[in-house]
């Protein structure tokens, strides 16, 4: 036996939720080629689409706007959960220059130096890392090595 | 004997010792498969939270971060959200479906759904032979790692939805549901709403941001 949850408009619904997915992809894409570095705008605009879509698919196809107080209460249980988390995470995101080491920086098993890493692990700046490009090229040869500082 | 066993009504015939017969539920008001199914999006929830929350901490973290749009087929990527979201609305156009005893409506609807998750599955399939062939890879930096590892996990969350809508949708040609029994298919379609919200989010964040 099941209880009948209130019906809504299906139709309305998805048209809703088209619309925003549409305007959310126009927007990113005008924002991308216009003001990309513009990050409060560019970001901020994108995740208000994204919240009222959410918001949509959780309140009525999950229906939970028509759920009782238990079922409510199993979801809303992980917000203090997710907040935890966030200012747990928070000092990594805020104050990045602050940490040991800085995140996207790689310790050097070998010599314990911070290497900077631009683009891809292999592609190391520093040069003191040189050394390891070369071990990489000896034991693999003909391999294609990127990076390392321009040699 | 036999009739002896048969006429014992534990009301009437149990010693006093006995333990009380109740005629209520002493559950929480809610069905079962509701309650546990929430439980278990709870534990989804913090689950990708964790998973997002990381992406925020190395983006925000590195020095650099590449324009997705300069890196990905954003037109593909919306066009299969499109598909998704469609999904979603047919999962609930059959619910209601057989709220009202249609099971023609049921079939119809609940079969567009599987086809147009098993259409994301291709799709996400063909991006990542596509992004593959052109050497990206999840080895080549922090924007591909953690590209393919959340689209990966999403990816894998919309293989089990399908199959659970496969496996239900056999339940309903069996004729499993009626107007008075559907909630296996609001269990399924619950999951598969979670999956299609959880897209809605790693969309905006991965591709658009």
């Amino acid at each position: 036996m099941s209880e009948n949850p209130p019906q809504f408009s299906v139709k309305k619904l998805w048209i809703i939720l088209l619309a925003l997915t549409a305007a959310e992809v126009i927007y990113g894409e005008i924002g991308n080629r216009n003001f990309y570095e513009q990050k409060l705008l560019l970001w901020g605009g994108l995740l208000i689409f994204a919240y009222f879509k959410g918001y949509y698919i959780f309140q009525y196809f999950m229906h939970m706007k028509y759920e009782g107080a238990i079922v409510k209460g199993n979801v809303w249980f992980t917000i203090p959960l997710v907040v935890y988390l966030m200012i747990m995470l928070w000092p990594d995101t805020a104050a990045n220059d602050k940490l040991n080491y800085e995140i996207a920086h790689q310790l050097d098993p070998m010599t314990g130096d911070i290497a900077t890493i631009i683009e891809g692990s292999r592609n190391l700046v520093n040069e003191e890392f040189r050394y390891l490009y070369d071990d990489y090229a000896a034991t693999h040869p003909g391999a294609e090595i990127h990076g390392g500082g321009g040699n | 004997m036999t009739t002896a066993i048969t006429s014992y009504d534990p009301a009437v015939d149990a010693p006093e010792h006995h333990h009380p017969v109740y005629d209520y539920d002493s559950g929480p008001p809610v069905d079962r498969g509701k309650f546990a199914i929430w439980v278990f999006l709870g534990t989804e929830i913090m689950f990708f939270t964790g998973l997002i929350g990381t992406y925020i901490v190395l983006r925000a973290g590195s020095p650099e971060w590449p324009n997705p749009a300069h890196r990905l087929a954003v037109g593909v990527t919306a066009f299969n959200t499109f598909v998704l979201i469609c999904s979603s609305a047919t999962v609930v156009a059959g619910l209601f479906a057989v709220q009202k005893d249609d099971m023609a409506g049921l079939r119809k609807w609940w079969g567009l759904s599987i086809l147009l998750g098993a259409g994301f599955v291709g799709i996400q399939v063909y991006e990542y032979i596509h992004l593959i062939q052109h050497d990206m890879t999840p080895n080549q930096d922090l924007f591909w790692s953690t590209f393919y590892l959340m689209t990966g996990l999403h990816g894998i969350h919309v293989v089990v939805g399908v199959i659970w809508l496969a496996v239900v949708y056999v339940q309903a040609l069996r004729g499993g549901f009626s107007s008075k029994n559907w909630v296996g298919l609001e269990l399924a379609g619950l999951y598969w709403h979670f999956v299609d919200l959880v897209w809605v989010l790693l969309f905006t964040l991965i591709y658009l941001m």
